[in-house]
């Protein structure tokens, strides 16, 4: 379609008569009275509404058509027009000014939920002008009214089930304490020596004590931290101290998957803004991830360095990567990159998104890359602090 | 284009201020049922850039509130401000209600509107009527954000008012608010000129 | 005509410019005493017989009420008008407590010809 070309033969002023129309036909009510107050213009839709034609309504004033607005506001701010003012009179504060009715499907009639506006308009002879509009709230009303129920109720919900999470938890996790502690001192053969086989059952049901012990503290977790109540302390850290105990910690995990840590430290004694427990978890998650998807007798590398204010520790793995699926939903509660995968070497998916609520709170960041040689970055960025 | 007020003339708007607000006050402390304590109101030449900047350092965050345009002998824009975090709660003590949630604000953006409305239109009629002029006021728009997108500029921000300004707050409830008035150089001849006739009469 | 003696209060020196000034046209040989602030008003009546005080209430220093009361116990005789801006029932009500007549501002001639009345 060629605009320029067809523009000389369309007129580029609109007929004065066409707003006439405009108003006449809008789906709102329209109202002029003139300076003596008196009706003058009175639209279709004030005639379907109100059951009063515009042969009716002019010449009137609106208080002979509707003699239940005396002493309202919507009379005040009619009179305030003629000296100027301009007048809202919101759904929320004025149900309905104007007896107004539409029929509901079933032929019951309700009143209309209205918002006015009311304005003043002074001709080019003088004369002043009201003008009124009329809109119908009802429908927007009743929805948001909906909307809060409906918002009020999901709140409701969510309180339940956090302490239903938080009662359950707590209620599996002292009998397992319990069963972890007895099946500790069989293994360490505290009530008497055990033969290798029995040994290895005995050993199976602990690892998987501890096993849920883990996912029954994750949980907890996530739910504090969803819920606004996990504590944080946020003070200095000596980083590299926080990173050997870290690799301490998690040396016989590694040894497991005969992956070896290693740090690299550039910088020397660095501190951060960290709270020291917190980060410890985030370090010892990253360092088992790293293990479980490592290759065998490779090595994991604690890299730290400096990037522009924040001090960035990178965790290096050996493995496979991040596949782009797994991009998408890395950081989301209870993903795992392949459930079956998973399930072999242990966890519970919740891990990363504890680390990123926690990083966070700490005002830090936590990005992952894939290694161009192979192998997965995980990078946590925290805040210097400088003695 | 003078841009200096004499000190009669700013003791003669601050006490057209003063009885405006004492209006608006009067209205908004039936409306809340609670005294509404005015601070003296500030009256000087200024740039909006310079209004900016003052609620910028006044007030963490952003602002909500209504904007009315006005013309005529007083030819420029009203506004009723808040602390955009305070702006829900104002219009849940004005509708004695509990209301609101985060986000649904529709309703409520409708009903800060109305309250701007009755509040400044009882602010620029007392001070159109204390100088014997008439003016027209446009229909109230709700606002929200920074002060540099709250303050009426289109831009122009070296362009100089005069700024009639009065804080307030609620005894009871922790709300602070402001009205401010801002008119144009060109409207503050006219205004200057009735002041000037007034004291000249006293003597 | 009895020479009356007026103490007017208040922070804007075009208002008591306004009230002397209608005093003036309405009672010429009545006594018009003026302060900027409580404090004032105070330290210029020690030595004087005041009739009727006009005050305003939001002032710097203490407020008109509170002082309408410090001057009700020493001219036990005058006669009170609190004209006033604030016009929030609160003051009004605190003003009937105080037995202090409550006038809206703006200041008009009609006004202060009222006020004048209560002394005559």
């Amino acid at each position: 379609m060629n605009i320029s070309a067809t523009a000389a033969d369309h007129p580029m002023k609109i007929d004065d008569s066409l707003f006439r129309v405009a108003f006449e036909t809008s789906d709102y009510g329209v109202i002029f009275l003139n300076s003596a107050q008196r009706v003058v213009f009175w639209n279709d839709w004030m005639a379907a509404k109100s059951k009063i034609e515009a042969d009716m309504a002019l010449g009137q004033s609106l208080l002979e058509l509707f003699p239940e607005i005396a002493g309202k506001r919507i009379s005040g701010a009619i009179i305030r027009a003629y000296s100027g003012a301009s007048t809202i009179l919101s759904s929320v504060l004025n149900k309905a000014p104007f007896p107004l009715y539409n029929r509901k499907d079933n032929g019951e009639l309700y009143i209309l939920l209205q918002s006015v506006s009311v304005r003043p308009f002074t001709s080019s002879e003088g004369e002043t002008f009201c003008m009124l509009q009329i809109n119908d709230m009802t429908a927007i009303i009743k929805r948001d009214a909906l909307l809060k129920e409906y918002v009020e109720k999901a709140q409701g919900l969510s309180k339940l089930k956090s302490e239903f999470i938080s009662t359950v938890s707590h209620e599996l996790r002292t009998p397992l304490t319990s069963i972890n502690g007895s099946l500790t001192l069989l293994s360490n053969g505290v009530v008497g020596n055990l033969e290798v086989d029995v040994k290895s059952l005995v050993d199976i049901a602990l690892n998987n004590t501890s096993r849920l012990i883990l996912l029954i503290n994750d949980i907890l977790d996530i739910e504090k931290i969803e819920a606004g109540r996990l504590d944080f302390s946020i003070g200095a850290v000596l980083l590299p101290k926080l990173i050997s105990q870290s690799i301490e910690c998690n040396k016989p995990y590694g040894d497991k998957f005969q992956v070896s840590y290693k740090m690299i430290n550039p910088a020397g004694d660095v501190n951060v803004l960290a709270d020291m427990d917190r980060l410890m978890q985030v370090m010892n998650n990253l360092l088992s991830n790293a293990a479980k998807f490592s290759q065998a007798n490779s090595q994991v590398e604690i890299i730290i360095s400096r990037r522009d204010e924040f001090i960035r520790v990178t965790v290096k793995d050996n493995g496979a990567g991040i596949s782009e699926a797994f991009k998408e939903r890395i950081f989301e509660k209870f993903s795992q990159a392949d459930a079956s995968d998973e399930r072999e070497k242990g966890g519970t998916g919740l891990g990363l998104s504890i680390c990123k609520h926690i990083m966070d709170r700490m005002s830090g960041k936590i990005s992952y890359s894939n290694n161009p040689e192979g192998g997965a970055s995980f990078h946590i960025d925290l805040k210097e602090i400088v003695s | 284009m003078s841009i200096y007020l004499n000190p009669l003339q700013e003791d003669f708007l601050t006490e057209l201020m003063n009885i405006a607000m004492g209006l608006a006050a009067s209205a908004m402390s039936e409306m809340i049922n609670d005294e509404v304590s005015l601070s003296v109101p500030k009256v000087s030449f200024v740039s909006r850039q310079e209004v900016i900047t003052q609620f910028f350092s006044q007030v963490d965050g952003d602002l909500a509130g209504v904007s009315q345009k006005v013309s005529g002998a007083l030819a420029g824009e009203l506004l009723l401000l808040f602390p955009s975090n305070k702006s829900l709660a104002v219009v849940e003590l004005m509708m004695q209600d509990t209301v609101s949630l985060e986000g649904m604000a529709g309703l409520e953006q409708e009903a800060l509107c109305e309250i701007g409305n009755i509040l400044l239109n009882a602010v620029i009629s007392s001070l159109a009527d204390n100088i014997n002029e008439s003016f027209v006021s446009s229909l109230p728009v709700y606002i929200c954000g920074s002060s540099s997108h709250v303050i009426p500029n289109n831009g122009l921000t070296n362009e100089s008012v005069l700024l009639l300004q009065v804080d307030f707050s609620f005894s009871k409830k922790s709300v602070s608010g402001y009205v401010v008035i801002l008119l144009n150089v060109d409207s503050v001849d006219v205004l200057l000129a009735k002041m000037d006739a007034r004291l000249a009469s006293l003597g | 005509m009895n020479k009356k003696t007026i103490l007017v209060v208040d922070d804007s020196k075009v208002s008591r410019m306004l009230i002397k000034c209608i005093i003036n046209d309405v009672e010429p040989n009545w006594i018009i005493v003026e302060s900027a602030n409580g404090d004032e008003a105070l330290k210029v009546t020690e030595s004087l017989e005041i009739d009727l005080m006009i005050l305003d209430y939001n002032m710097p220093g203490i407020d008109g009420l509170t002082l309408a009361k410090e001057l009700k116990e020493r001219f036990p005789d005058s006669s009170i008008s609190l004209l006033t801006a604030n016009i929030q029932s609160a003051t009004e009500n605190k003003a009937r407590d105080l037995g202090v007549d409550f006038v809206k501002k703006p200041i008009t001639e009609e006004k202060i010809k009222g006020i004048l009345a209560r002394v005559k």
